[in-house]
């Protein structure tokens, strides 16, 4: 141990003390615009002692007497090599270079690669383009910003959930569908605990943007095929910021702050002219709105009528009633103005020894629910060292809390929506109370029960106050790695890496909430732990002058636990007191898991001569989800990549400055879900009546199952033209996942519902654009275009035998759902219809409404035809303004909010309710055309299916444009702030979802009452998204 | 050179250390949370619970409506009002919930306790299944049994005739009765037999009590069974319960989710009293009355009431429903047998007791029975008043229906908006709709989808 400490004193005392003999200084400028270049490299040549040029481009290097050459470097430029000779002062101009102008990319298991070797589509999105999003959800920050990447955002609530897939969906499995998220070579969990009651967050959601320097998409199994088992879906490559210089700075202070607000940004709206009752006369207990028009009635002015302040609505001739009329009460004042504040301190520093860096972040979100926010806390530390000429040492630590105040969600009696939007308009949730977030005579009568229209609905500010959740989640990521040079011929690099976190969850409904009038309290906390541990040798060797090899083989273990303990204690004893010591009965679960994956995998790399590239990987996997003799399987890759330019000379030419094809092929899979394997009884949490119980689970397990493969084939081609001006990536894939794990229905009366099988396909096909113009570039004004265009067509190709039509989860509303036929696309809407003739035709029965189908079927099609990303960034002397513009087309979502507004007759729409009409279709009898004249009153609705309502009827496009951001950033000019001790300063304004045009008639159609998972095009009750603005601060010092 | 040595082997060390862990994968998956292998006495509750739960929920909510017991006025009771049943719907869950819960769960007790020669376990199970089928079979039908139950290994079992589940039903209660009459030293239920804490003879007699019901609800294939359904009900009867104190009650526990269901579904008021009912108790100044519905904020409800509480008790099998059997089948075997008045007033008097307690005097209960309990002589007036009592006191029961169906007492009339393509015509359905799962899933699935005006074979 001694002598190893000693051996590294004397490494560290070699490199410090440098002969130091002559000092050379001087200037790199770039070759196009004659500006400095920050950060370039200077080294001397063929040994490790170099320096960087500092921001304005000068450099001062101390070199041994008799170096002979200095080498300057920069990526995306021709290294240069200058003889020293007797000169002290050196000033290089560099050149641009097209091909390096792609850059070196971060790949899978951390390993980085020349962007034009690649064989495979990698996107990468810089750090600032994330936090500029003004967005707490690092998902939502890549809302159209890489091709083939489709986000949606559940809802507009602080903490909200959001899913992300690339390239469709390759599983039927609800949680089969994320890609696998990296942060600094660790995968971490981005786990979504959906409920149908509160919307709880994608745990992605605890990283920080402000920290992430880069992140990179790798679309499709061959890009994440070193990630074998879990690299079905791709991955997401998150590399967060170290002290590694790159403007040349040594030090670095920054610091950043902001304030936003948010609104809603689109509400379904309610009628305003007839008052709560039926048939068209007004009644104070009647759950719809089907009464009065509201001109004809009056107030009463009675004193003690504890529903509503100005005393009972009577009819304008009623002997009791005033000159106080009766009015529409509005509900949008309901939503507040949401503020967000965001503070970013960043400080590093590097020397030639290595660097570190502190970081510390605090959001703090309120919600457009009053009393709802989302606020977190990062801080982070990283560092490295380079311990001796072999041996670097480097890590990081990222400390995060959440801390969320949930709201309710659709589909469930308490929801804040469902409590707006079904409220009477004649009924004034407030009572006229000026702060009824605050006012309990708001929401609640003397007696401690609940003032609402009616009594199934919860009043939305009891909601607020009675029945809440939080979650507080504290989280350490974080890694240690060391590079270790064994042979002049062979790295070593091994890294451990830890995702750690634990959520505190709590909820309580309080007494005399509609369904819940005893009340209830649980409280929670979920453990998560994975431990990844990567070994890596490789080695390069130039097999001649023109073929280059590198060959790296690997080992990784990955190890998952986690623990749920959740108490549930019922009937409050005292109310407003919500603590599990206050209830009657308290009942508790413990749930364990425990995961493990064993891999070894190899990548083995071939160039020659900088232009043709062949890779291919290759992964051994073993889980601990499939029984033995199953339970180990192999996944290869393939890729190659092709710059044809420069097999063709044509580097020089001025139409065509790159042009580069590839093609890749790949085979990946994913495990059975943990405990799939067996049959289990499970205990019923509390017992029964005091006693021990259990029942047999009704999921059937399966000892065979086998693990699911997705091959995945791409073919691409990258061009630059003009000079870089204008540059194209277009790719098209095909991708096929079969053996589906999944949990398949079976006829109940066999005794369960389910049974998990592998079988099943699902293909992806899909063609991806990104394409970059730059219009303009003059005089320093630059006018930059990225298109990112995505088409996917995402099929169910076969179920298992027997199985016409599986379901996805169902959240809420089991009467219309997304599912999976054969033949159909994935997640097709599904549910009741009207009835048809052979002709298509709407059959109308003799009362003039529409008849229905006795049988559901497929009524829409909830998959976009495409996606287009559209971002425009204009540069001028500093100023900077990003426009980006998210255009959606196609994709069904059903509107059920609508069909239960129409319902109860609080929708807009039920405002044509005196209008005649005649419904479009034909006489079911007579096969003519139906011309009974009929009033869409309360009877036309219920006809329709009633409440929950005819499905087909709800289905609408979910089509839209909207301005996703909209930045403006300045920079202030240097000779502003030289004497002031910062080095720069930025004054922003970003906003986010500024505009949207749509003809959805709801909220906002991207929403999904079922979170993160793969049942899609859903709107019951959402709670409605929001428009943002934010202005921000940026000063570094 | 030690120091190389040890940088090099380190790495090799740890890749040992997790080679040895991954021969270790299979134990990662052992489950630590639920066992494979559990004793019937655990499964026992489980199964009285859910069978229970299934006796006072939407199935009784389907069947109330259609008897008129309430109005569906939001959510799905609003289209069950119109005599639509949407097939992913309350019929879809109430199929699920019957097979999956405690069905298979019977299954499985009832073959652990006859391996176990546990043989109380196996009677009671035999008993309560041979309940839930009776059930299944009121609501739709032909149904699978004999290939039910088995999991992976037949996911598609066919539906047996609704003759032969019948005499499944009598065959399961006899040997349930048997098992229970056994001797043996082995496990007995005790505190986790939910019903009637291991009393075996109030076990036997609820046995009986089952055999005449559903040997009665065969009145209308009398003349092709190759015997007397009403004698044989008669004969049961006289083995089962004597008095209320036998009567086949669950009680649910006491959190939040042990609430009866009942409770829970009406105080979302997706249902209302009808005031046809209201308006039938109020004219017979029924003292059950204020039991079954009443007025909060000047809107009738059911919630909170002797059905309606979160403690409310489940009838399973009672000995008025008993008396009323006795007192039918009486009439049926013999119109002018003087004995079936004093059977139809006993259950009468049985219920309003059950259901009122000590609330309503003896003096009463009589001027009640004086008013409405009186048999002329005359068959069909005669089975009138006894069904209309029966159809009181069976309160939001799915016996109710089944007697509307048997004999066309009471007399209703249709629901407005009923005749749509599910039940043309528009008269009260006289079936529930197959479930949609089973539609897709099972193979041996019917191949003409029924109407719900479709008749059972006993519905002639």
């Amino acid at each position: 141990m001694r002598k190893i400490f000693t051996s590294m004193m004397l490494l560290l005392l070699m490199t410090a003390t440098a002969f130091a003999q002559e000092t050379i200084t001087g200037k790199v400028t770039m070759a196009a615009s004659g500006e400095t270049l920050p950060a370039a490299t200077v080294k001397v040549f063929g040994t490790t002692t170099g320096t960087l040029t500092d921001i304005n481009g000068n450099y001062s290097i101390k070199i041994p007497s008799g170096a002979a050459v200095l080498e300057f470097s920069y990526v995306g430029y021709a290294t240069e090599k200058v003889k020293v000779g007797n000169q002290k002062v050196i000033n290089v101009v560099l050149m641009q270079n097209m091909q390096q102008l792609e850059g070196i990319i971060v790949t899978a298991i951390g390993m980085k690669a020349e962007k034009k070797s690649l064989g495979y589509a990698a996107q990468q999105v810089g750090g600032d383009d994330l936090s500029n999003s003004k967005t707490g959800n690092i998902v939502n920050a890549l809302s159209s910003k890489v091709a083939g990447v489709q986000v949606t955002s559940s809802s507009g609530t602080p903490g909200a959930s959001s899913s992300i897939n690339i390239r469709g969906r390759s599983s039927l499995r609800a949680s089969g569908n994320s890609p696998l998220f990296i942060v600094d070579g660790v995968p971490i969990d981005n786990s979504y605990d959906g409920s149908y009651v509160y919307d709880y967050s994608n745990r992605a959601i605890d990283l920080n943007s402000d920290d992430i320097e880069s992140l990179t998409v790798l679309k499709g199994a061959a890009a994440a095929a070193l990630y074998g088992i879990r690299a079905a879906n791709g991955a997401i490559l998150i590399t967060t910021k170290s002290g590694k210089s790159k403007s040349g700075i040594k030090k670095s202070i920054s610091f950043k702050t902001s304030l936003g607000f948010d609104m809603v940004n689109k509400l379904p709206g309610k009628q305003t002219k007839y008052s709560q009752g039926s048939n068209g006369n007004y009644s104070g207990t009647s759950n719809t709105s089907w009464g009065a028009l509201i001109d004809t009635l009056r107030y009463d002015g009675a004193v003690d009528y504890p529903k509503d302040r100005n005393g009972h609505i009577v009819g304008m001739s009623d002997p009791a009633a005033t000159d106080k009329r009766a009015i529409a009460y509005p509900v949008d004042n309901f939503f507040e103005t949401a503020i967000t504040s965001n503070s970013y301190l960043n400080m590093s520093g590097n020397n030639d020894h290595g660097s570190y860096l502190f970081s510390a972040g605090h959001l703090d979100q309120s919600g457009i629910v009053p009393l709802s926010h989302f606020k977190r806390t990062n801080v982070k530390i990283a560092g490295d060292a380079k311990l001796s000429e072999k041996l670097k040492i480097s890590g990081t630590a990222n400390y995060s809390n959440s801390l969320s105040n949930l709201t309710q969600k659709g589909s469930n009696l308490s929801a804040v929506m469902v409590g707006l939007m079904r409220n009477t308009p004649t009924f004034d949730l407030t009572n006229g109370s000026s702060d009824p977030v605050h006012d309990e005579a708001a929401y609640m009568y003397p007696d401690g029960t609940q003032r609402n229209y009616y009594s199934a609905y919860d009043n939305p500010y009891w909601s607020i106050n009675k029945n809440q959740a939080t979650s507080d989640v504290n989280r350490i990521i974080g890694n240690t790695q060391a590079d270790y040079k064994v042979f002049s011929w062979l790295n070593a690099m091994y890294r451990i890496g830890i995702d750690y976190y634990t959520e505190k969850r709590a909820s309580f409904f309080d007494n005399n909430s509609s369904d819940t009038p005893n009340g209830y309290v649980t409280a929670g906390t979920y453990n998560f732990s994975g431990v990844n541990s990567d070994l890596l040798l490789s080695t390069e060797k130039d097999l001649s002058k023109d073929l280059k090899l590198n060959v790296s083989a690997g080992h990784n273990y990955y190890v998952k636990n986690t623990y749920d303990n959740r108490q549930r204690g019922d009937s409050l004893i005292l109310p407003n007191f919500y603590n599990l010591s206050n209830t009657s009965k308290i009942a508790g679960s413990v749930y364990t898991t425990a995961y493990k994956i064993v891999g070894a995998y190899y990548d083995i790399k071939l160039s020659y001569k900088g232009m043709l590239y062949f890779n291919t990987t290759g992964r051994n996997d073993w889980s601990s989800t499939l029984a033995k003799g199953n339970n180990s399987f192999f996944y290869p890759s393939f890729n190659a990549s092709f710059i044809f330019t420069e097999a063709l000379g044509l580097s020089k030419n001025k139409f065509l400055n790159f042009g580069k094809i590839r093609a890749s092929w790949a085979e990946v899979g994913n495990d059975a879900p943990i405990y799939s394997l067996r049959n289990y009884y499970s205990a019923i949490t509390g017992g029964v009546s005091g006693q021990t119980a259990f029942a047999t689970n009704r999921t059937i397990g399966n000892q065979n199952l086998k693990p699911e493969t997705t091959r995945s084939s791409e073919i691409g081609v990258e061009l630059k033209l003009l000079n870089g001006k204008v540059g194209v990536d277009l790719a098209y894939y095909e991708s096929r996942s079969i053996g589906q794990i999944v949990s398949v229905p079976v006829a109940y009366a066999s005794g369960y519902d389910h049974i998990i099988l592998n079988a099943g396909v699902i293909s992806n096909k899909g063609l991806e654009a990104q394409i970059s113009v730059t219009p303009v570039d003059h005089n320093g004004f630059l006018w930059e275009t990225l298109f990112n265009f995505s088409k996917n067509k995402n099929m169910v190709v076969s179920l298992p035998e027997g199985i016409p039509l599986l379901d996805f989860e169902t959240t809420g509303v089991s009467s219309t759902r997304s599912v999976a036929i054969a033949g159909q696309p994935y997640g097709v809407l599904y549910g009741t219809r009207y009835l048809r003739n052979e002709a298509g035709q709407i059959l109308i029965g003799n009362n003039g409404y529409p008849q229905i189908d006795v049988l559901p079927g497929i009524i829409g099609d909830p998959n976009p035809d495409f996606l287009l990303g559209i971002r425009n960034t204009f540069n001028y002397k500093g100023l900077m303004l990003t426009l980006l513009i998210d255009i959606k087309q196609g994709g069904d979502v059903y509107n059920g909010t609508k069909n239960v507004m129409c319902s109860l007759g609080t929708s807009k729409i039920t405002e044509n309710r005196d209008e005649d009409y005649i419904f479009p279709g034909v006489n079911a009898a007579t096969g003519l055309p139906n011309t009974v004249v009929i009033k869409r009153k309360a009877s036309y609705y219920s006809s329709q299916g009633g409440l929950a309502g005819l499905s087909e009827a709800a289905i609408e496009d979910g089509s839209y444009v909207r301005l996703r951001e909209l930045g403006i950033s300045y920079n202030m000019p240097s000779k502003w702030i030289s004497k002031t001790p910062f080095k720069g300063i930025n004054l922003g304004i970003n906003s986010r979802n500024l505009l949207l045009w749509t003809k959805y008639s709801g909220i906002d159609p991207e929403t999904n009452l079922s979170g993160v998972s793969n049942s899609l095009g859903r709107d019951y009750f959402n709670m409605p998204n929001t428009k943002s603005a934010e202005f921000s601060l940026q000063i570094s010092l | 050179m030690k120091t190389t040595k040890f940088i090099i082997q380190f790495p090799l060390l740890l890749l040992m250390v997790f080679l040895i862990n991954s021969c270790e994968l299979e134990e990662t998956n052992i489950n630590h949370n639920s066992p494979t292998e559990v004793p019937p006495s655990v499964m026992l509750p489980f199964v009285q619970e859910t069978f229970a739960t299934l006796s006072c929920s939407t199935p009784q909510v389907t069947t109330g409506i259609f008897m008129q017991y309430y109005l569906g006025v939001d959510n799905h009771p609003i289209q069950v009002q119109q005599y639509i049943l949407n097939e992913a719907l309350y019929v879809d869950w109430d199929w699920n919930d019957y097979y999956d819960g405690p069905m298979n769960n019977l299954k499985i007790m009832i073959d652990l306790a006859e391996k176990n020669k546990s043989y109380y376990y196996a009677g009671i199970g035999k008993i309560l299944m041979a309940n839930c089928l009776g059930n299944l079979t009121s609501l739709w039908g032909d149904v699978p049994y004999k290939e039910a139950f088995n999991g992976s290994v037949n996911r598609n079992p066919v539906f047996d005739s609704q003759q032969t589940i019948y005499e499944d039903i009598q065959k399961l209660l006899d040997d349930g009765i048997a098992d229970l009459q056994k001797v043996y030293s082995g496990m007995k239920p005790a505190a986790d037999d939910l019903i009637f804490g291991g009393n075996t003879t109030k076990w036997i007699q609820s046995a009986y009590a089952l055999k005449a019901r559903y040997y009665m609800h065969l009145t209308k294939r009398a003349a092709d069974l190759g015997y007397n359904p009403a004698q044989k009900a008669l004969d049961a009867a006289a083995n089962a319960m004597k008095s209320i104190d036998g009567d086949m009650i669950y009680h649910f526990g006491f959190s939040a989710s042990e609430y009866n269901s009942f409770y829970s579904f009406t105080l979302l008021n997706y249902i209302l009293p009808n005031p046809g009912f209201t308006t039938r108790l109020l004219l017979s100044n029924d003292p059950r009355r204020s039991f079954y519905y009443k007025k909060k904020f000047g809107e009738a409800t059911l919630n909170g009431l002797y059905f309606t509480s979160s403690s409310s008790p489940v009838l399973l099998m009672t000995y008025h429903e008993l008396k009323f059997i006795e007192a039918e089948a009486r009439l049926r075997l013999n119109a002018a047998d003087p004995v079936a008045q004093v059977a139809l007033q006993d259950a009468i008097r049985a219920s309003i007791k059950r259901i009122t307690g000590t609330a309503t005097t003896d003096a009463a209960i009589n001027a009640f029975l004086a008013a409405n309990a009186v048999l002329k002589g005359n068959f069909d007036s005669d089975l009138s008043t006894i069904i209309n009592q029966k159809y009181v006191a069976l309160f939001a029961s799915i016996e109710s229906w089944t007697d509307f169906r048997r004999t066309g007492f009471p007399q209703l009339t249709p629901n407005v908006g009923g005749d749509q393509v599910q039940n043309p015509g528009g008269a009260i359905p006289r079936r529930f709709a197959y479930p949609q799962t089973e539609r897709l899933y099972n193979q041996n699935f019917p191949a003409k989808l029924p109407n719900l005006q479709d008749r059972f074979w006993w519905d002639l």
